[in-house]
């Protein structure tokens, strides 16, 4: 009980300090949702057909709000959030309790602002299915969680948690994309031809936003908040 | 702390320190560089680990039992915080709920020390105000303001004070 009153002090505090960010956030998705262009070309071939919808559906979404995602991690230590940060050191809690309190933030605004753009989406007449919003948003999810790593690391360790985050999304977009066309569908899975792609696309953004909130406790744990030269 | 140092990329950040504080003492020491003394504050509460040397809080060892360390030692940074809160209320809450401390207690502790510490300025009454809500046994201040020495001094009561300096004339005000 206690341990979650601390995540949620830690989620406001952080969010009323960025709530310009999450603005900011929330206007860029408005209006790339709305601009983002819709066409899709004339094809006979059904197998081109389902591959540039799929990729019209994701490539906005997924890349843009992952990208808003990614920003947003690395805005979460340094010089304008100093404040917190030493406040939620000094505080008796687990790296681990503070690697979810502080994950949540930018997942938070990364989620708004993926509603934002879906909604945006939805008001100039297009709009992905629910099921390829749920996939955007996980890619957007994981990737955010991927770097957050890079918060706690400087110069070329830092960038390569950025290009891993970049490289998440770009892995979920494939197997969202390809993954069901690679094969027949498996038996029994013929009234959802896309439950192949969307398994895996889940499973890998579940995994890798596992494994990277998990990296980052650890990290977290042995992070000294050092000021900086 | 015993030949407690900080080295970072084989730079050397802190310099080796030892000293000891028993319950209820005062110690304030003097550091060439800002950057130092705001190392040493944090080694000397447990939030950054020394990269060589010993440091005990109370008995426990920052690198292995860190939460312990930080139920008994606070520190209360030298630029002015609580910004982010629009009221003092609202920050103690904050800081209640971090430490685990029940909003109405927080909230009488807080009041109490701000009592004390009546003339000091917001923005560096409430970070020590809010330090002082979970009752530390160590108070460790990193380069506080030498004018107020008394009201901070008396504020923090009958824990023992760490302080930072960059001017050994403000650290004999805290010695």
């Amino acid at each position: 009980m206690k341990r979650r009153a601390a995540a949620w002090a830690i989620v406001r505090a952080r969010l009323r300090s960025q709530r310009r960010t999450l603005l900011s956030c929330c206007v860029a998705s408005l209006i790339v949702g709305l601009i983002q262009p819709h066409g899709i070309n004339l094809t006979h071939d059904p197998l081109a057909a389902d591959l540039t919808t799929r990729s019209v559906w994701l490539t906005g979404p997924m890349f843009f709000c992952s990208l808003i995602g990614i920003v947003v991690a690395s805005m979460q230590r340094g010089a304008g959030m100093r404040e917190l940060e030493l406040c939620e050191q000094s505080a008796p809690l687990y790296g681990r309790e503070l690697a979810r309190a502080t994950a949540l933030v930018p997942i938070v605004i990364a989620t708004i602002a993926a509603l934002v753009y879906w909604g945006a989406q939805l008001a100039s007449g297009f709009a992905a299915p629910p099921t390829f919003f749920i996939l955007a948003l996980a890619a957007v999810e994981a990737s955010t969680l991927v770097a957050l790593s890079a918060t706690l690391r400087r110069g070329p360790t830092r960038l390569f948690y950025v290009l891993l985050a970049l490289m998440t999304t770009t892995i979920a977009y494939v197997l969202a994309v390809y993954v069901d066309t690679l094969g027949p569908i498996p038996r029994g899975l013929g009234h959802y031809p896309d439950a192949l792609g969307v398994t895996v696309e889940l499973l890998f953004c579940a995994l890798v936003g596992f494994l990277a909130l998990r990296q980052y406790g650890e990290a977290l744990a042995r992070y000294d908040p050092i000021p900086r030269g | 702390m015993r030949d407690a140092a900080f080295v970072r990329g084989g730079e050397t950040l802190v310099a080796p320190i030892s000293l000891e504080l028993l319950d209820g003492e005062r110690l304030a020491r003097t550091f060439s560089t800002a950057r130092e003394a705001e190392i040493a504050a944090l080694m000397a509460c447990g939030v950054v680990r020394a990269s060589s040397g010993t440091v005990f809080i109370g008995e426990f060892d920052p690198r292995i039992q860190p939460t312990q360390c930080k139920q008994l030692a606070t520190c209360v940074p030298h630029e002015a915080v609580a910004s982010e809160f629009a009221t003092l209320d609202e920050y103690v809450e904050y800081r209640a709920a971090l430490w685990g401390i029940p909003r109405a207690v927080a909230l009488e502790r807080a009041h109490a020390a701000l009592e004390r510490l009546d003339g000091l300025h917001e923005a560096f009454s409430y970070p020590l105000a809010g330090a002082l809500i979970g009752r530390p046994k160590l108070l460790v201040l990193d380069r506080p303001q030498a004018a107020y020495a008394r009201a901070i001094l008396s504020a923090a009561g009958a824990c023992a004070v760490f302080s930072t300096h960059l001017v050994a004339r403000e650290a004999r005000a805290f010695a």
